[in-house]
């Protein structure tokens, strides 16, 4: 599987799997993104199907981003 | 009674009735009916019994751990798998003395193989005797089946070793939530079990699949994923591993799956989401920011310092986020780079 991210896409996906599930505080503080530039990464990330955003109340932020399971794999290589 | 000292007096109880039983049937039924007279030949005249109880221990053993792949440890000790491996010995052992009484000149070895293989196979065997033509070997075919009763006491088995395992899983299962109620520790912790596991790369993403199926389904309520997150850790990981993470302190989950266990559960939980959230909770924009300032001072040596400060500024200035995602995101900050301690220090008094 081809994957086709731009340098900030490839940013979240390392920290992700490095991490496995995160809230979007988190990625934007370990990859030093700016607020409202991690959202639209991460949109257009879940856009494309590599990643997961779904509702966490029990996260600061009430949602938790996991990569898709057909990037694991891949980002495994 | 501890869960590990019932196995153990159930595994001892089932020796010495086996041990027992073949001692009785050495007495009763000796080889070439002459009862030895020293410990040594009694030893000796004990020996093809052994090995019949043996295999048919091994066959009870392979039935049970197949049949329980996720749970075999606590399927076999369960008292209705003891009962299980016990009736498979034990038989054997009587159908070696019956057939030992009633050919006496046969090679012992030879009999030992006979009954110790060809028993255990001829009490799950079904014969056909008669196929009805295209038939699928059920409704009118003529059959004999052998193993009928020996199906039935499995079958009972079964479902009794699977209520006690559900019990089990139901108990290990609210340890977990109660222990990391966070659906994404959860997650963690499911998926870091799945990596560890020395599992097929087809296995593994089968998993991986799995999991994220079950993250993808929005119209399931988080307690059911909370729950199905716990019981994936108790079937991937096992029993012993989930019950090393309910003794595991909360905010135990490191990052990239490194799991840190304490001997003891610390009294205060330092859950880092639970002090982002009353950092955030407690301080408006402007002061967090402060905060986040005075955090760049105290983060990790060989952190690019001026990459930290821009961080701070850009996300205090970042004006098309919401106020609340910008303050979640500097509470986050102060915690992950400031410290736990630090942090823990700027909450106000209760």
């Amino acid at each position: 599987m081809e994957l086709r991210l731009n340098p900030k896409e490839e940013r979240v996906v390392e920290v992700l799997r490095r991490g496995g599930a995160m809230s979007p505080s988190e990625i934007a503080v370990q990859t030093l993104m700016l607020p409202q530039e991690t959202f639209d990464t991460l949109a257009r990330l879940e856009k494309s199907g590599y990643i997961v955003m779904r509702d966490a109340p029990s996260t600061p932020d009430g949602k938790m981003v996991i990569l898709s399971s057909a990037l694991h794999m891949v980002t495994k290589e | 009674m501890g869960p590990r000292t019932t196995r153990s007096l159930g595994i001892l109880l089932l020796l010495l009735l086996v041990a027992g039983v073949i001692a009785a049937l050495t007495y009763i039924a000796p080889e070439r009916g002459v009862r030895p007279t020293t410990f040594g030949g009694w030893i000796g005249a004990a020996v093809p019994y052994i090995v019949v109880a043996l295999l048919g221990l091994a066959v009870g053993l392979a039935e049970l751990s197949s049949t329980f792949p996720n749970y075999p440890l606590e399927a076999i000790t369960s008292s209705w798998g003891l009962l299980l491996l016990g009736v498979n010995g034990i038989i054997a052992a009587i159908v070696f003395a019956i057939a030992r009484y009633y050919s006496p000149e046969t090679n012992t070895f030879l009999l030992v193989l006979a009954v110790g293989i060809g028993f255990q196979s001829i009490i799950r065997t079904r014969f056909v005797l008669a196929k009805q033509f295209g038939g699928n070997g059920e409704g009118r075919d003529l059959s004999l089946n052998l193993g009928w009763l020996y199906e039935q006491f499995q079958n009972l088995c079964k479902t009794q070793i699977d209520l006690v395992l559900m019990r089990n899983r139901q108990s290990t299962v609210e340890h977990l939530i109660a222990r990391y109620p966070s659906e994404k520790d959860l997650y963690n912790l499911a998926y870091f079990t799945i990596v560890a596991r020395t599992l097929s790369r087809e296995e593994e993403q089968a998993r991986v699949d799995e999991l994220n199926k079950l993250m993808k389904n929005i119209s399931l309520p988080l307690d059911v994923i909370r729950r199905s997150l716990a019981l994936m850790i108790l079937e991937i990981g096992g029993q012993a591993f989930a019950e090393v993470l309910c003794r595991a302190a909360p905010g135990a989950v490191q990052e990239k799956g490194v799991l840190a266990v304490p001997a003891a559960a610390p009294a205060v939980a330092t859950d880092r989401d639970q002090l982002v959230s009353q950092l955030a909770d407690s301080f408006g924009l402007d002061q967090l920011a402060d905060l986040a300032r005075q955090a760049v001072d105290r983060a990790p040596s060989g952190e690019d310092r001026e990459a930290l400060m821009r961080f701070v500024e850009g996300t205090y200035g970042d004006n098309r986020a919401s106020e609340q995602s910008r303050k979640v995101i500097l509470a986050r900050f102060i915690v992950e780079k400031g410290g736990v301690s630090f942090a823990t220090e700027l909450l106000p008094a209760p």
